[in-house]
């Protein structure tokens, strides 16, 4: 159902959202009927992707009795449309998400709208990706039995993509034994049927076999899963994978060792673990890595060293990372930092740097700078990101930040990025946020908030309010 | 301009009542066993965070809320929720064990727990729940200090 958003309901919403915020409202109870709401409310004056005036509303209501919860979230938007490639119309109003949920001790069903992984994410892994604009759920049922030897799931239900047009079906089911000794095996799969009109994948089956220990030896934990991909349809080579991790902790001393292997393992809904202390992006059809974290932490205050080292090969490329740093909370009771260098080349080379650092003025009052350094050089090809922050916040009001980043980059050239605005928290449960300027876009944090958002430029306005 | 009718309806008589007490759920904790919200619900005040690894004041909040945890242990339970997709398990195994941290840490990869209470999606989101199972606190974000205003909130409903 669309509906052209009139800018006074706009109006009136805000007016009244702010009114029922600054009301100190007394629970009410319904019997044993409870309600919790969300609402979020964002208003962006954008010059990104030539579309100004964007309008987002979502107000989630939650709902319970005994056993028994309902999900309803209502959106009306005409958000997505500066999306590249989208399919949805300009101008939205529908009912977002919609779940009923069975609790009980052993039995959890939910039917409606949901996002889901199994495992580790190598079988199936159906959720959203704000930084890509994907909002990828299932209209379905999700099933699990819990008892004392084992926790079963059972899944199904059809696959919605609310930014491309394509549709998927799936069914999927996982057993999770428990051994003796804190030990657990499983096993899981998921079955796609690809509805598109080309099927390029067609349907195929993806199933892996996983252990997990827990606390053998007294300080190690060890997760191990092999997994495998079969094309019914069309002649593409079946895949495979293996994912692992063996994790030793003792006093002051924490070791991490990953291991991956995967080869022609995409099956379009998964999403298997890097193994990698960045999350750079890296094909999951033809490669191969290890990596060592080691971490050495003082308690009190809390400072932690790392040295991160890793070696991969993807398709014919070999090559590796090394990572190093320090983070510290609480030095004096008035300082706080992180810093962080590392060089990767894998296919090609790049230099990262971090530096966060907060000054606690008074038990409300600080101030905190960081700063990010991304840098690719070789013959042919350049590019450099560099971040700078600023903000100065009391805990109890007002938060005020300032960013400015660079990028340049030798066939777009360069950009320069500023943004800044305040975000007010004078009373729980209510947050006002205002912000203008250019965002490069990815993993924001600022205003001691952090969320995952695409480019932007312009004016925002957002309104979040719990309503409990 | 029904459906606008209808919308602002539903504002309305929801935001009219107001209320809350925290329902049932459960997820896998970080070695692979079920936690249920049932076994500490009433029993204790809870103090939940939905956080991530790759959130700097996110790390910042946990050990604030970690210390909190200990000085209030006979009365208090904190539950970190970690958003993180499911590739990044190991990550947050490591990362809490190198800490120390004793609170209970929980993996809510399909969001179907962080959905419904910060659909918003913007991290830290905190929520303190009372004895009586309410929900009395919500909060979106750490900046140094905030933990002050946790500490008052516990003090106010131990004092109870």
């Amino acid at each position: 159902m669309n509906l052209q958003i009139n800018k006074n309901i706009l109006f009136l919403l805000i007016i009244f959202l702010l009114f029922i915020g600054s009301l100190d409202l007394n629970g009410f109870q319904a019997g044993e009927l409870n309600f919790f709401i969300n609402n979020k409310l964002l208003y962006n004056l954008n010059n990104t992707y030539e579309n100004t005036g964007q309008f987002y509303e979502t107000l989630s209501i939650f709902a319970n009795i005994k056993k028994w919860s309902f999900n309803l979230t209502l959106r009306t938007n005409n958000y997505y449309k500066r999306a590249p490639n989208t399919t949805i119309s300009d101008t939205n109003f529908d009912i977002f998400r919609k779940t009923i949920r069975y609790n009980s001790k052993k039995l959890k069903v939910i039917v409606g709208d949901l996002y889901s992984v199994l495992g580790h994410g190598l079988v199936l892994s159906v959720q959203k990706n704000d930084e890509i604009f994907r909002e990828r759920t299932i209209l379905g049922a999700d099933i699990r039995y819990l008892s004392n030897r084992f926790d079963l799931r059972i899944l199904g239900g059809e696959i919605n993509d609310d930014t491309f047009d394509q549709k998927w079906r799936v069914a999927g089911g996982e057993l999770d034994l428990k051994l003796s000794g804190n030990s657990r095996l499983g096993g899981r799969f998921s079955y796609i049927i690809d509805e598109d009109t080309l099927r390029l994948l067609g349907d195929r089956l993806t199933y892996s076999f996983n252990i997990k220990t827990n606390k053998f030896f007294s300080h190690f934990s060890y997760y191990a899963e092999i997994a495998f991909l079969d094309f019914v349809e069309n002649s593409m080579k079946n895949g495979h994978a293996i994912y692992s991790n063996l994790t030793f902790n003792k006093s002051h001393i924490t070791m991490l060792i990953e291991y991956k292997k995967y080869s022609n393992f995409d099956n379009e809904m998964n999403n298997p673990p890097i193994a990698d202390k960045e999350d750079e992006t890296s094909s999951i059809n033809d490669t191969e890595g290890v990596r060592i974290l080691f971490q050495y932490t003082v308690f009190d205050p809390e400072i932690s060293f790392f040295f991160n080292i890793g070696k991969y090969r993807e398709y014919e490329d070999n090559g590796f990372h090394i990572y190093g740093g320090v983070s510290a909370i609480d030095v004096g009771e008035k300082f706080s930092f992180n810093l962080t260098y590392g060089i990767r080349n894998i296919i090609f080379p790049i230099k990262k740097s971090d530096l966060d650092l907060t000054w606690q003025l008074s038990d409300l009052l600080s101030f905190t700078i960081s700063s990010r350094d991304k840098r690719y050089r070789d013959n042919n090809f350049k590019f450099n990101e560099q971040d700078y922050s600023f903000q100065v916040a009391h805990a109890k009001g007002i938060t005020l930040f300032l960013s400015y980043q660079y990028s340049y980059n030798k066939i777009i050239g360069l950009n320069n990025f500023f943004n800044g605005g305040l975000v007010l928290n004078f009373t729980n449960d209510m947050e006002i946020r205002i912000s203008g300027g250019t965002i490069r876009g990815g993993q924001v944090c600022s205003g001691g908030q952090c969320y995952v958002l695409p480019p932007f430029k312009g004016i925002k306005f957002s309104l979040l309010k719990t309503f409990r | 301009m029904r459906s606008k009718i209808l919308v602002i309806s539903i504002i309305l008589f929801f935001s009219s009542i107001s209320p809350s007490s925290l329902p049932d759920f459960s997820l896998k904790k970080i070695d692979g066993t079920q936690f249920s919200i049932s076994e500490v619900l009433g029993k204790k005040i809870i103090i939940i965070d939905f956080w991530a690894t790759w959130c700097k004041p996110c790390k910042k909040l946990l050990k604030k809320l970690d210390e909190i945890g200990r000085e209030f242990s006979d009365q208090v339970e904190v539950l970190a929720i970690s958003t993180d997709e499911s590739s990044s398990f190991a990550r947050i195994e490591s990362y809490i064990k190198s800490r120390g941290y004793r609170f209970t840490v929980l993996l809510d990869p399909d969001s179907n727990v962080s959905g419904i209470f910060n659909p918003a999606g913007t991290i830290p989101y905190t929520m303190i729940i009372d004895l009586s199972k309410k929900i009395v606190f919500t909060h979106t974000g750490y900046v140094p200090g905030f933990e002050k205003k946790i500490r008052e909130k516990i003090n106010e409903l131990t004092d109870k």
